[in-house]
């Protein structure tokens, strides 16, 4: 008898547990009564503000300030950002559930446009975007209770509202459960967005903002923590296997979706849309409204670059929406073990084709000029996925063959490039990158030829790669 | 009889005192950039042009070294002098005293942080007006413009951010009225930038949110005492 007491008791306490304490009701956060007053702690991406340790509902003042600023978009083009606290996203807001908050509003004087601000935090017309519609010069205050936890968006909603908040006018605002969120080792402020210029993406210079490609919703760029590069290389995100890892993720828009995804990582847990009340675990890939967000948590069990993307891939290799994760620590070879072995494949009745294959050269080519011809076809299928049609590369991935310097200093060491990959630290063009391009099994007349279409192209020497090259400097594999 | 003489007599003080001179805007139709949404559930109409009858004005916004003219003359608008009901704190912000400029230069650039009070006592000042929104976008919109490469010019613009000073007036290529200025250096008031309709939350239309709006949203978020430093503005005579 006393056993089974027992044993209600445990399943009654297991229940308490697995109802999410999550949250008091909306009325209940109405009626918390605010006791004291304090200043906004308020962040730039990627960092976060500190967790909350209070355990009651206080005054919150937040001095937001807006200012339109020119700014880096990608490497030799710059842009207008329109910001909230200077950079974009803007300022990262961190309140407890009951909260009062008592937004200022401060347009600066020398900006050229009016701007409000429409927290998705709020329970109340507009989100406060009438309340907040601020003159250059103008400061406008108005508060709100703070009813439902969650991880919200808040954005510029003056009009043109798309080309406000194109310009980068958004940011996330948390609100902490009660409860506060599970404890982890490092958080971090990611915001997607994207942009639309006047001018093709990699166009350089100052570019005006496009309505056109805004109401087509076709943008140039698409970034995290608004531009091109922003979280990579020296300003990547960093920390240590063994560690929990949470992301605040929102998406800005104006108009795309995120699918994000972190590469070679699955998240632990999410809170899909930001919700406080039904954690998800072990998710892949999660999808990210416009104007919406998500916080992910996830362990770091070995080290190396982790890539951040929007799984729309063409999003993050070829308009921006690629952030790195950089993890140190012992490695884990049962967690992960790295590449063991190299062998040729062989299969089964097949050797004897694919040798054979292999054994029919390409047709040679006459001259100079039939070699580039061939060689656009073989750069189509072999190397433009990655160093680009325009031969441009991609920041901070690949490396451009455009004007390359690598390229033309040395044609041998560019042979052996092709022909045994390269791994590693490299510089081109004065700029870092460090990737790995694989070794390419083709034929000698199909390297000589692509070769000699990439030194006719882009500005490059315009020397001709021929076959007998290629035999006496490639790479053997195997 | 009695009326056309005052009106002679203002024409003829007009060009004595403001001696900047005035284009002359063609009557024509035109088409306002706002075109107020059907309703719910209607279909609009082809909107209708609207007539608008020839004026002048000023062909360049008013300078500092103008407005200096005017203080001068009319000391209640001096900066140490002014109401706050007609002009805020940052009134002639940049002025170091009720009758110096910052610098000589500053006499060619438009005068800004000025009141739409101010600004219309010193157009009445010299027997003219403000324009009205209509007016001003008719004369921005100049002969043979498109619709979309006077939006472009307004994005392009908005685009750009305020420079640490401003250039003179009347310095770029004119428009094909002979009008400089409208768009590209400072914003400017007009006489009833208040009547726009839709409020502080534009997002209850739906019609189109372009480069028209950002003109109708500045407007929706000043009062008539505020002053802002790219606000200036320039005089109107009916024909």
């Amino acid at each position: 008898m006393k056993a089974v007491s027992k044993s209600a008791f445990v399943a009654a306490a297991s229940v308490l547990l697995i109802m999410p304490a999550w949250s008091a009701s909306r009325d209940e956060n109405a009626r918390a009564e605010i006791v004291g007053t304090e200043e906004a702690v308020l962040t730039d991406a990627p960092a976060v503000p500190p967790a909350i340790r209070r355990n009651h509902a206080t005054k919150v003042v937040v001095h937001l300030e807006v200012t339109e600023v020119e700014g880096r978009l990608a490497d030799g083009v710059s842009y207008t950002f329109w910001t909230f606290g200077g950079k974009v996203p803007g300022k990262f807001i961190r309140v407890r559930e009951g909260d009062m908050v008592e937004m200022h509003l401060e347009n600066h004087p020398a900006n050229k446009m009016p701007h409000n601000i429409d927290l998705h935090a709020v329970n109340g017309p507009g989100g406060g975007a009438a309340a907040s519609l601020t003159a250059p010069g103008h400061t406008s205050v108005f508060s709100f209770k703070a009813l439902n936890p969650g991880l919200y968006v808040y954005h510029c909603a003056t009009a043109p509202v798309a080309m406000h908040v194109a310009n980068g006018m958004y940011g996330l605002i948390l609100v902490e459960p009660k409860e506060g969120l599970p404890k982890v080792d490092r958080e971090f402020y990611v915001m997607q967005g994207d942009f639309y210029t006047k001018g093709a993406n990699g166009e350089k210079g100052l570019q005006p903002f496009s309505m056109a490609k805004a109401i087509d919703e076709k943008p140039d760029y698409v970034v995290f923590n608004g531009s091109v590069g922003s979280t990579t290389g020296d300003q990547a995100l960093t920390a240590n296997v063994g560690e929990n890892v949470r992301l605040y993720v929102g998406d800005g828009g104006p108009n795309l979706t995120s699918s994000f995804h972190v590469i070679g990582q699955i998240f632990d847990t999410v809170w899909a849309e930001g919700n406080m009340n039904t954690p998800t675990k072990n998710v892949q890939t999660t999808m990210i409204p416009a104007g919406g967000s998500a916080i992910v948590d996830f362990k770091m069990s070995v080290p190396g670059t982790f890539i951040v993307v929007d799984h729309s891939l063409s999003r993050a290799f070829n308009r921006g929406a690629l952030a790195q994760l950089k993890v140190n620590g012992e490695e884990n070879k049962s967690v992960y073990s790295g590449k063991t072995s190299d062998e040729v494949y062989m299969p089964e009745g097949t050797g004897a084709r694919v040798a054979e294959q292999r054994s029919k050269a390409p047709p040679a080519a006459k001259d100079k000029s039939e070699r580039i011809r061939a060689g656009e076809a073989v750069f189509a299928n072999n190397c433009q996925a990655c160093h680009q049609a325009n031969g441009e590369g991609v920041a901070n991935a690949f490396p451009p063959l455009a004007k390359s310097d690598y390229l033309n200093a040395d044609k041998v060491r560019a042979i052996k490039a092709v022909t045994g990959g390269l791994e590693g630290k490299l510089t081109v063009n004065g700029v870092a990158f460090n990737g790995v391009m694989p070794a390419w099994d083709l034929p000698d007349e199909d390297i000589a030829n692509v070769m000699t279409y990439i030194y006719n192209k882009w500005g490059n020497s315009g020397l001709e790669v021929r076959p007998a090259d290629v035999l006496a400097n490639r790479v053997k594999q195997n | 009889m009695g009326a056309v003489v005052a009106s002679a007599v203002v024409t003829a003080l007009a060009a004595v005192v403001h001696p900047t001179p005035m284009a002359t805007i063609p009557a024509g139709e035109y088409l306002p950039f706002f075109q107020a949404s059907p309703g719910k559930g209607k279909t609009r109409a082809a909107p209708a042009p609207i007539w608008m009858p020839s004026f002048r004005l000023d062909a360049v916004p008013v300078t500092n070294g103008q407005f200096l003219d005017f203080v001068r003359e009319h000391p209640e608008w001096r900066k140490s002098r002014v109401k706050a009901v007609f002009a805020d704190h940052r009134y002639l912000e940049s002025w170091r005293s009720d009758l110096k400029l910052p610098d000589e230069r500053a006499a060619a650039e438009p005068v800004t942080n000025v009141s739409w009070f101010a600004a219309e006592a010193y157009c009445e000042a010299k027997g003219l007006r403000l324009p009205t929104t209509e007016q001003w976008e008719y004369a921005f919109a100049d002969k043979g413009r498109k619709q979309n490469e006077v939006e472009q010019q307004s994005l392009d613009w908005f685009s750009t951010p305020n420079p640490k000073r401003l250039r003179a007036a009347g310095r770029g290529e004119p428009n094909g009225y002979g009008v400089y200025d409208m768009v590209g250096l400072v914003w400017e008031w007009t006489l009833d930038f208040n009547s726009f309709m839709t409020g502080t939350e534009q997002r209850n239309t739906s019609s189109k949110d372009d480069a028209a709006f950002c003109g109708n949203a500045l407007r929706s978020s000043l009062k008539a005492n505020y002053t802002v430093e790219n606000v200036g503005f320039r005089c109107e005579a009916d024909q």
